[in-house]
Parts: C-alpha cells; sequence; structure tokens
C-alpha cells in the first residue's frame, strides 16, 4: 500500500534544504542589521551560518541520552545524524575555531568549502586570492585539522 | 605560536609537498638545519596530510554524514504505487512545498500532475493549512489559462492535489538566454492578465508571478500554476521579522524553495546556494520587498517584470546581493528597453511603477492595452504613422475581437514554429549514401529471420518457421544445401550465433525452460550454456570463449518499454557467469578485437540509441544520441565501422559509422547502405570477409472475402483476396446492401478510410487522405455515412463522413480523454463509443450539438469493469466485445444487457467481433483464427485459419453469406550484401 511507504521511509534529499534553508534565514534575519555591501560577506555568512545550525544540531543530538527516548528535534527528519557522526561534526567544530586563532583565512576556506560547498574557484572570488592559494590553503588547514582532532582524541 | 612561526611552518610545507616524497627529507634537512622542533612540526603536518584521505574533501551535505544514500528517496519507492485514485508514473519535479508527480487517474483513464505534501509535514497544521488553501484558491477559479484542479485528498499521511497535467514548457525554460518576439511575449502576457483578472476578482492574489510559474503548452496556450502563495485579500499576510531586511519571512523562504527545481538531486546544492534565493527576489513588487500589505496590483507589478525579462532578455531589477536587489526594486528605475514600440516601453513601465496608484489598477485593463499592441503589432503593416500617435489615444479606441484572435494566431504559429516537435520532423536528411550490391539468398516460405553468417562465410545459420515451429537452418552458400539443425527439437530455437572458428552455434531455446545453447555447427552436442529462463540474442567474444546474453528479447525495438537489463558474460567452458551491467543494454555486439562491446539502450523516455562500452567495463560513450530510432549494432570485420539499423531516412534502413575501436569515438559521418529496396531491415551479421547478412522483412496486411454458410457455421468456399498487393488494408466492415467495403489503409506512416468494391470491381477510393490517423470504420445502418476515430483534433474523437468522402463532422468534444471504437445502434440513432481503458458511452447521433450528452453505459459503481463494445445485435439488445474486470483482470470476452444494463464475461479464449443474425452466436478471435460462439451454451468451434499469418480482425455480412478479414503475412529473406 502507498501509505505504508510514505510513513516508513525517510524523506529524501529533496526535503532536507527546506528545513535547513528555514533555519539558515532564521538566523540570517535575526543578523539583518548587518548591511552586507559586498558579496564576500554574504557568501562567507551563509557558510557559516549552515556551520552553526549543524553543529547545533550535532550537539543536541549528542546530548541526548543513550537508549531513553530520543527527543525529536526539528532536523531530525532531515538529517540523518548518527550519534558517532555528531561527535565528529563537534570535534571538526572544536578544531575549527582553534584555526581561526592559528590562521582566520584558512579556517574560512575550510568553513566555505566545507558548510557551504564552494567550489575552490568560486571561494578564491569571495576571498580576493587566487585559486592556487586556495588550495594551499585548503591542504595545510586540512592536514591541521586531521591532526588536531586526532590529537583530542588520542588525549 | 607566533605568526611568523606559522609562515615558516606553511611555506616549508608547501616545499616539502611540492618536492617528491623521496627528496622530501634532505629538503627539510637544508631548511631546518638544527630547529628539531620546526622540523617535527612540519613533519607531523605531512604525515597528517598524507594519513587525512578524504577526510573533509567532500561537503557536509554531500557527506555520508547525512545517509539518506542508502533509503530510497520517496519518488523512487512511490513510483508504479496508488495514492487514491492515482497512478503514480514519474516524478516531474520538486520544490519546497512538495514533489509533483505524472500520474493516471485510474478510473478515467487520464494524465494528471499529482503535487504531494511532504509526510512529515502533515504534523504541522499550519503547512497543512497551507497546502490546502492553495488547493482551495486555485480550484475557486475557472479559467482557460489558470491550471485546473481536479481533487485534493489524502491518503494516510499523504496530502495531494491532483491538478491537469499541462505537456509543454515552463516560461522560464522557453526565455533561458535569449529574447522573444514582441507579439509572442505579448500573446503569453496576455494570457496571464486574463488569468489574473479572473484570479483577482475571486478576490484572489497570486502573489507569485514569475516565468517559473508560468506553463506554455505546444499549442501556445498559458497556464498559469504553483497558487501555493495565493492568499484572498484581507486575510494576515504573515509578517514575521522582517525590520532592516524588510521582507515577508514565509514568503522569502517559500520563495526560495520554489523555485524551478527539476532535478531533486540537485536540489541541495541549489537551495543552500544564496544565488538561486535572489533569483526569486527579481519578481518581487516593491510592497512585498517593504514586506507591507499587499493587494491584487502587486501581481501587475510582477507581470510588467515578466514581460520585460520575455522582451529584453534581461531582468529589470537585480543586484549582486539581496540588499542591491530590493534597492533596485525599491528605488531604481528599470533598465531602459530596446524596443521601436513605445506602446510597449509605456505597458511595461505602466505595470512597473513603484507607486501602485500609478499601475494599471486592474489585470483587466491591462490585458485589453496587451491583447491591442499584440494586435497592432502582428499585423503587417510598414505605415509607421500608428507608433507616432501618443498611447493614451491608442488605447481607448475599440476593435473587432476577430483581430484579437488573428494576432493570436500569430503568437501561436510563432511558438510553433520554435517548438521542439517541429525541429524534430526538419531532421532526418538521409546521410551520405555509399554504394552495395545486395542478393536474396533465402527462397523458403514464410519468414527467415536471425541470419548468422560462419566467419568463413561459406555457410549461413538463419531461423525460420516453415517446419511448424522455429527451428534453426544451415545453408551452405556454395551448393545450396539447407539443413536444419534443431529438427528434433519441437520447441522453438531463434538467434543463432556462429562462433569465430566456426565450430560452434550458439542459440536461444526455448526447450526444458528455455535459456541459450550452445551446439557444434552440424547441430550435434547440444548443450545448456545458461541457467534456465530469459537469455537471449548470444554474442561471442572474438577469443570465442565467452559468450554475451541480455536478459530480454528484443523483437520490435519501437514496442520495447526499457529498463534497465542486465548482461551477463558466460565463459564457455565451464559456464561462470559474470555480471558486466545493469544498464539498459540490448543484443550486445563484442567488437572484433575484443576492446568494446557495442549496444543500444534507452536513453529517456522515447530515444533509442547505440553505445560501446570497454569490454572490460567502464564508461559507455555514444555513438548516436538524436531522437531517430537506432539498433542492433555490429562491427565490421575490420572494427572500423559500426552498422547499424535506423528510421532516421524513414522506414528501417542499414546505416554505418567509423568509430574508433579502443575509445569508442564516433570519427566520421553516419553514412546510408543501401539495402534490399522496400523492405525493413532486421538482422545484421558480418563475415569475416566483410559479407554482410541481413534480414528483409515485408509485412503485408491484405484483405480478404469467403463464403460462409451460417447454418452449418462454416466456409464454404475459398479465399479471394480484395484490393492489390500494393495496397496495405485492415479493419474491415461491410455496407448495408453488402456491396462496399469500409477499411483501413496503411502507408509509411499515414492511416486513412478506403472504400473498395466487394466484389472487387473498379478502383479503391480513399474517403480521407492525410496525415491524421483514422482507424476503425463503421458503415451507419441507412448506408450514408461511415463513423470512424480520429486523431485529427489532437485527441482521439469520433468522427463521421458521407460514403463520397464529404461533410466530415466531429461527433465527439471530450476534451481530450481518448475515445475510440465506434459502433452503431441497428437504428442508426445511437452511436457506442469507448474511452481509453474501456469505459464506453453512448450518444444520440441526430440530436443538435449542444443537446447531445454521453451517457456512459455502467452505473459509477461498477468501476471496475472494463468494456469494449465491438458489435450491437440487431434485435437492439446487447453488445458483444473485450471485457475485464479490475485492472489487472485477464481480457475475456463479454456481453452487455441494455434492459437490465448489465454486463457479463463470456467464457471464450479472445475477444468477441461480430454477431450473427440470430443475436445469439457471434464470432470471436484469439490465438489469430477465427472461431464461432454459440452464446448460450458457451460452446465453440474453429471456423478460419491461416498459420502462420495471422487473421486480425473479422466481419460477417448482413446476410451472413460472406466473413471479410484481414490477414497480416510477414515474407522474410536473408540477404546478402558486399560493398562495392
Amino acid at each position: 500500500m502507498a501509505g505504508n511507504y510514505l510513513r516508513q521511509e525517510n524523506p529524501g534529499h529533496t526535503l532536507q534544504p527546506t528545513a535547513l534553508v528555514h533555519e539558515a534565514w532564521l538566523r540570517l534575519i535575526d543578523q539583518a542589521r548587518v548591511d552586507w555591501r559586498n558579496r564576500a560577506q554574504f557568501f562567507g555568512v551563509a557558510a557559516q551560518m549552515m556551520r552553526r545550525i549543524l553543529v547545533d544540531h550535532a550537539k543536541a543530538k549528542h546530548r541526548e541520552k543513550r537508549g531513553g527516548d530520543a527527543v525529536k528535534l526539528s532536523l531530525d527528519d532531515v538529517i540523518n545524524l548518527s550519534r558517532e557522526r555528531a561527535a565528529d561534526l563537534i570535534a571538526l567544530d572544536d578544531a575549527l575555531d582553534e584555526l581561526t586563532r592559528v590562521d582566520e583565512r584558512k579556517s574560512r576556506v575550510v568553513e566555505l568549502r566545507y558548510f557551504g560547498g564552494f567550489t575552490i574557484e568560486e571561494i578564491a572570488q569571495i576571498l580576493e586570492v587566487s585559486p592556487e592559494t586556495v588550495m594551499r590553503d585548503w591542504k595545510l588547514a586540512k592536514a591541521w585539522l586531521y591532526q588536531q582532532i586526532r590529537q583530542e582524541a588520542d588525549e | 605560536m607566533t605568526s611568523e612561526r606559522w609562515r615558516q611552518v606553511e611555506d616549508l610545507f608547501h616545499g616539502a609537498l611540492d618536492r617528491a616524497s623521496r627528496d622530501r627529507a634532505t629538503f627539510l634537512d637544508a631548511a631546518c638545519a638544527d630547529d628539531r622542533a620546526l622540523r617535527l612540526k612540519v613533519e607531523g603536518l605531512l604525515e597528517s596530510f598524507d594519513e587525512a584521505g578524504d577526510f573533509i574533501e567532500k561537503p557536509v551535505l554531500d557527506d555520508a554524514l547525512f545517509s539518506s544514500a542508502k533509503t530510497p528517496t520517496r519518488a523512487e519507492s512511490i513510483i508504479g504505487h496508488k495514492i487514491g485514485n492515482y497512478e503514480i508514473l514519474s516524478l516531474i519535479g520538486a520544490g519546497g512545498m512538495g514533489e509533483v508527480y505524472l500520474a493516471c487517474d485510474a478510473r478515467l483513464d487520464r494524465q494528471i500532475a499529482l503535487k504531494l505534501l511532504p509526510a512529515q509535514f502533515t504534523a504541522d497544521p499550519a503547512q497543512v493549512r497551507r497546502f490546502e488553501r492553495e488547493a482551495r484558491a486555485a480550484s475557486a477559479l475557472n479559467h482557460p489559462n489558470i491550471i485546473t484542479i481536479h481533487d485534493i485528498g489524502r491518503e494516510g499521511d499523504t496530502h495531494f492535489i491532483a491538478t491537469e497535467f499541462v505537456q509543454g514548457r515552463t516560461l522560464r525554460e522557453i526565455i533561458e538566454g535569449k529574447k522573444m518576439e514582441s507579439p509572442e511575449a505579448l500573446g503569453i502576457a496576455a494570457q496571464i492578465a486574463g488569468a489574473l483578472a479572473t484570479a483577482h476578482a475571486a478576490g484572489i492574489v497570486h502573489r507569485d508571478i514569475k516565468p517559473e510559474n508560468v506553463m506554455v503548452r505546444r499549442d501556445g496556450l498559458v497556464k498559469l500554476l504553483d497558487f501555493g502563495l495565493a492568499k484572498p485579500v484581507g486575510e494576515d499576510c504573515g509578517l514575521r521579522i522582517d525590520k532592516t531586511l524588510n521582507l515577508d519571512f514565509e514568503s522569502t523562504v517559500e520563495l526560495a524553495n520554489k523555485s524551478a527545481i527539476r532535478n531533486p538531486q540537485s536540489a541541495i546544492s541549489q537551495l543552500t546556494d544564496p544565488r538561486m534565493l535572489m533569483g526569486t527576489l527579481a519578481y518581487l513588487s516593491p510592497e512585498q520587498a517593504r514586506g507591507g500589505a499587499v493587494d491584487h496590483r502587486t501581481d501587475i507589478f510582477s507581470l510588467g517584470v515578466t514581460l520585460y525579462e520575455m522582451v529584453a532578455g534581461t531582468r529589470p531589477f537585480s543586484g549582486e546581493t539581496p540588499s542591491e536587489a530590493l534597492d533596485a526594486i525599491l528605488n531604481r528605475e528599470h533598465g531602459p528597453l530596446a524596443t521601436e514600440h513605445p506602446e510597449l516601453e509605456y505597458v511595461i513601465k505602466r505595470s512597473l511603477a513603484k507607486d501602485r496608484e500609478a499601475r494599471y489598477q486592474t489585470a483587466g485593463e491591462m490585458q485589453a492595452d496587451l491583447q491591442r499592441l499584440a494586435r497592432e503589432l502582428a499585423s503587417v503593416s510598414t505605415d509607421m504613422t500608428s507608433f507616432q500617435r501618443r498611447p493614451q489615444a491608442l488605447w481607448r479606441s475599440r476593435r473587432a475581437k476577430a483581430a484579437w484572435a488573428f494576432a493570436g494566431m500569430a503568437a501561436l504559429i510563432i511558438i510553433w514554429f520554435f517548438s521542439p516537435l517541429r525541429k524534430a520532423e526538419n531532421r532526418g536528411a538521409p546521410a551520405t549514401m555509399i554504394s552495395s550490391r545486395s542478393t536474396q539468398i533465402t527462397h523458403q516460405n514464410g519468414a527467415e529471420l536471425f541470419p548468422s553468417l560462419a566467419p568463413d562465410g561459406r555457410s549461413l545459420a538463419y531461423a525460420s518457421l516453415e517446419a511448424g515451429n522455429w527451428d534453426i537452418y544451415l545453408r551452405e552458400t556454395g551448393s545450396g544445401k539447407i539443413r536444419n539443425l534443431t529438427e528434433g527439437c519441437g520447441e522453438d530455437d531463434t538467434q543463432p550465433a556462429f562462433s569465430p572458428d566456426g565450430e560452434w552455434i550458439a542459440f536461444r531455446s526455448e526447450r526444458e525452460g528455455g535459456g541459450v545453447f550452445v551446439m557444434s555447427a552440424t547441430g550435434e552436442s547440444v548443450r545448456r550454456l545458461t541457467p534456465a529462463g530469459h537469455y537471449y540474442h548470444p554474442a561471442w567474444s572474438p577469443d570465442g570463449r565467452k559468450i554475451l546474453c541480455t536478459r530480454e528479447n528484443v523483437d520490435d525495438p519501437a514496442e520495447r518499454t526499457a529498463g534497465p537489463r542486465q548482461l551477463w558474460a558466460f565463459t564457455v567452458g565451464d559456464g561462470e557467469q559474470r555480471l558486466i551491467t545493469s544498464d539498459d543494454v540490448a543484443q550486445p555486439q563484442w567488437s572484433p578485437h575484443g576492446r568494446r562491446i557495442a549496444y543500444w539502450g534507452k536513453r529517456q523516455k522515447t530515444q533509442r540509441d547505440i553505445w560501446t562500452v570497454p569490454a572490460l567495463g567502464g564508461e559507455p560513450v555514444d555513438v548516436t544520441n538524436d531522437e531517430h530510432l537506432d539498433w542492433n549494432p555490429v562491427w565490421s570485420p575490420d572494427g572500423r565501422y559500426l552498422y547499424f539499423l535506423s528510421d532516421r531516412a524513414g522506414g528501417m534502413k542499414l546505416f554505418r559509422v567509423a568509430v574508433d575501436e579502443e575509445s569508442g569515438k564516433v570519427s566520421g559521418e553516419i553514412e546510408r547502405v543501401p539495402t534490399a529496396e522496400g523492405h525493413v531491415i532486421r538482422h545484421l551479421s558480418f563475415a569475416r570477409n566483410g559479407d554482410l547478412a541481413y534480414a528483409a522483412l515485408a509485412q503485408r496486411r491484405t484483405l480478404y472475402k469467403i463464403a460462409f454458410d451460417p447454418a452449418r457455421g462454416e466456409l464454404a468456399g475459398e479465399p479471394s483476396q480484395l484490393g492489390t498487393d500494393s495496397l496495405s488494408l485492415d479493419d474491415p466492415d461491410i455496407s448495408p446492401d453488402g456491396q462496399w467495403i469500409a477499411c483501413r489503409s496503411l502507408r509509411e506512416r499515414q492511416e486513412n478510410i478506403l472504400l473498395l468494391r466487394s466484389d472487387g470491381a473498379g478502383e479503391p477510393r480513399l474517403l480521407t487522405n492525410d496525415d491524421y490517423k483514422d482507424r476503425g470504420p463503421r458503415w451507419s445502418p441507412d448506408g450514408r455515412r461511415i463513423a470512424f476515430y480520429s486523431n485529427r483534433s489532437g485527441a482521439w474523437e469520433i468522427w463521421t463522413v458521407k460514403s463520397d468522402g464529404s461533410d466530415k463532422q466531429r461527433l465527439t468534444f471530450t476534451e481530450g480523454a481518448n475515445v475510440y471504437f465506434p459502433v452503431w445502434s441497428p437504428d442508426g440513432a445511437r452511436l457506442i463509443f469507448t474511452r481509453h481503458g474501456g469505459l464506453p458511452f453512448v450518444i444520440e447521433v441526430d440530436r443538435p450539438l449542444h443537446e447531445r450528452r454521453p451517457q456512459p453505459l455502467f452505473s459509477v459503481d461498477e468501476e471496475e469493469t472494463s468494456f469494449w463494445p465491438r458489435d450491437w445485435s440487431n434485435d437492439g439488445r446487447k453488445l458483444a466485445g473485450g471485457w475485464k474486470k479490475g485492472l489487472n483482470g485477464r481480457p475475456m470476452a463479454g456481453l452487455y444487457f441494455f434492459p437490465s444494463r448489465s454486463s457479463e464475461p463470456l467464457d471464450l479464449p479472445g475477444s468477441a467481433l461480430a454477431w450473427l443474425s440470430d443475436n445469439r452466436r457471434l464470432l470471436f478471435r484469439h490465438d489469430e483464427k477465427i472461431s464461432l460462439a454459440d452464446t448460450r451454451t458457451q460452446k465453440y468451434r474453429e471456423v478460419l485459419n491461416s498459420f502462420p499469418h495471422r487473421i486480425l480482425q473479422a466481419a460477417v455480412s448482413r446476410d451472413n453469406r460472406w466473413l471479410f478479414y484481414s490477414l497480416e503475412q510477414t515474407e522474410a529473406d536473408v540477404w546478402l550484401l558486399s560493398l562495392k
């Protein structure tokens, strides 16, 4: 019966963006007092928003009691995030914060690429540097983050 | 770490990465000198880099973090199922408020668009209310330019709206990248304005007018879609946070989410792309941008924006960021229009006035101006004085309505000119021809198909029906001796394929559960290669060790409903099998040096093209990619060409194209290879010396008459042919006086109604003669008219024509429901026809047009029964025809009784054709034979059989002394082709 199918399936990709953009815009508009004069700022903020939403959701997920009744989170229907992956995401977020302290531009590159989904060329335009620079930033940032996360895990 | 240190680390890191790994150590030695800490730091990072692999390489939303990849999307799992009365066929598009599917209304058997509200929103009453509000808004409106809402409902947790399915393109697709001609743009805008006028009159404001929400049908009719944001005027407009950004939040999110997204899989990147957001802001009116209250005049503004974009090719208000875009809408003038028509500028300017008091106050006003302007521009006029009149004066004058029709025609013609449908017909110029010579080499009766030449060219294997079932014959080219290799087996054996060394023949057999078998070239040592079941089309690898098989039998490529069909390779020695691909693959052929496999398959819904794929696996490479049907690819023995069959020059002919065997790249033009004239070509096979064998089919349909003895229920003479061999005829019906036969004449792609004298004298006469298809002719009982069904109005409807060919009249106006099979009542006052899916209706023929109302034969409770009436008994009390219960019931013969309005199946294995005048016995057809049945006893007896030919239809004269029937005869022979 078609009805049963609909109840059991996880909704597909098409439905994710709705809730995500919904959330993103909620926050963006909260910050609407900022007057975006340039594209870079706008896109940078968008990627940042995406990161915030996902990490917040991951943290909420992580806090759920093991085995207990999971509180239904608004994004649960949309993002299939296991507790383990939630932990990964939180670790990445912390590491990114650390990276910002060391080298802000590299952190922004990661944010734009991983959370914003922009390509190297697009990031180059947004940050107004050459694509080669973006690539180099990316490689070092990736190595640094990987190292950082592994160290945290070992401790 | 100090920033200077960090710079050092960075430089060293990249310096090391730029070098080969074995040089890194020396590089670092030199660069770091004694600074061990620095070196450790850099080495640690290098090591991490190497280990990191694809860590964070994919953006988070594409990452396995969100593991929806394994669970099927709702779209994939719902197709084929039913929601309410609607069977889901395919996904058309997706947006924020849900997905839209193409579905079939099972009761009415028509296509509709079904919009589903996402399941999890069902829990949110606000979303459900919004969904229902959309449906209510649009369904309250009745206008040809507004999409018709058929139904709204829910099945379990799923809410749906069923609307008409519009075949055409969105305005967005039409204007993508280019400007439109003014008359066309004006025609479309005027239709939108008309739709708006109706909506506004009903108190509904659309609020989301933009090219993505406008569909243009192939005939130029505009349909306004997506009343998802529409609100009745006066309702709370949902202002939320707006402050500095000044947007109605709700509509902004919905605007973003409702952008035209045709491919759900790319929805993620599109929607999280803020640039997509800005695309939808461009159509907001100033009052919407300000977040204030809106009224119907906001639609007029958005229509103005759309019209501007149609005419100029760019948007009137744009910016790099949302702020800029909104600023442009609020404060800046739109870009100048490069048009020689000041009136057009006036219309646009007025609709884009920032102050809504200065705009057109009603959509009707704007529509009137648009229509007048369209007329002006469409009329052939070099008189420039009309453009010098002041705009005000022009709009005040009145013109006749007929002139608008003319302008509308001009717009329609322009749209038709550019439509993809027409482009397809323009192509098809035949490719370059090369010279060749063909000789016929088999001359048996009936069909010889599936030729396979032995590699040395000295013998030919093929399949023939001559012995009563399909067998594989071997013919020696030199001596001409023929042998039946599978004589002993009573089951069908087809599709022989010679091994590269000429010792073996692989073939498809129906014996022992079916499958592909291998036998020696002498017909001995038959053994099974594949498991029992559906394995077909064996194709040998050049080294003779493997055989490719498909899971599907392909007979007529046009009828093949393709889907992923697997391709398997079987090792001849041990029968080990390996799956090569699950793409849509038919008739695979290994290239001569074993590099690639060529095959044909389906691309999108209607294309059939040829591909090659590396034999070891890899990406398929196109050989053809067009709307022509291309199939049956075979490699030439030197591997330089792919020969294939195609309908690109009409019919089904042989072509070749140069292809590189390594890469699969096409390196030349498609060339036509001449073959036996007038035939349909199938089944190609090469010998190593370059000879090509092919089967040439000639399928003819012919009419015969034969005397019948109704008392005995037997034939009473020999058949004689009606018409000549040059005519392809079927579906005969005899005139009441027995003098004439009306039938269908088939020629190339034409189908026309033809009249013949039943004694065979005189010339046949075409009653219709055009590209429209006309079928199912039936004489009226007074012999003056012939009823038939035809697609000349764009859908299948019932028509009548006088027996001299004049006065074609359309009888039914079902608005696209598709009706067939007219059947006259014995007194000629009524006519029965059947709607697609087996829903019969009766109509009074002599009533004036506006009083005719088709009456269904079945009441609504009998939803499940399908009935296709074929003949009305001459006592007027019953019908005989095809009968089926339920969607998946077995098709049977059945009767319908007028007095009780009931139907029942007959226990007969076929479909009923014609009553005898005793109203008790009838003729029916099954298994290509005609039998006579007694409806009371349900006993039956075979009357007419023309094996191996197929009997298609039969009719009986009024006095029951003559039977007329149509036969399909297939002649197929194998020919040998050599290139000169």
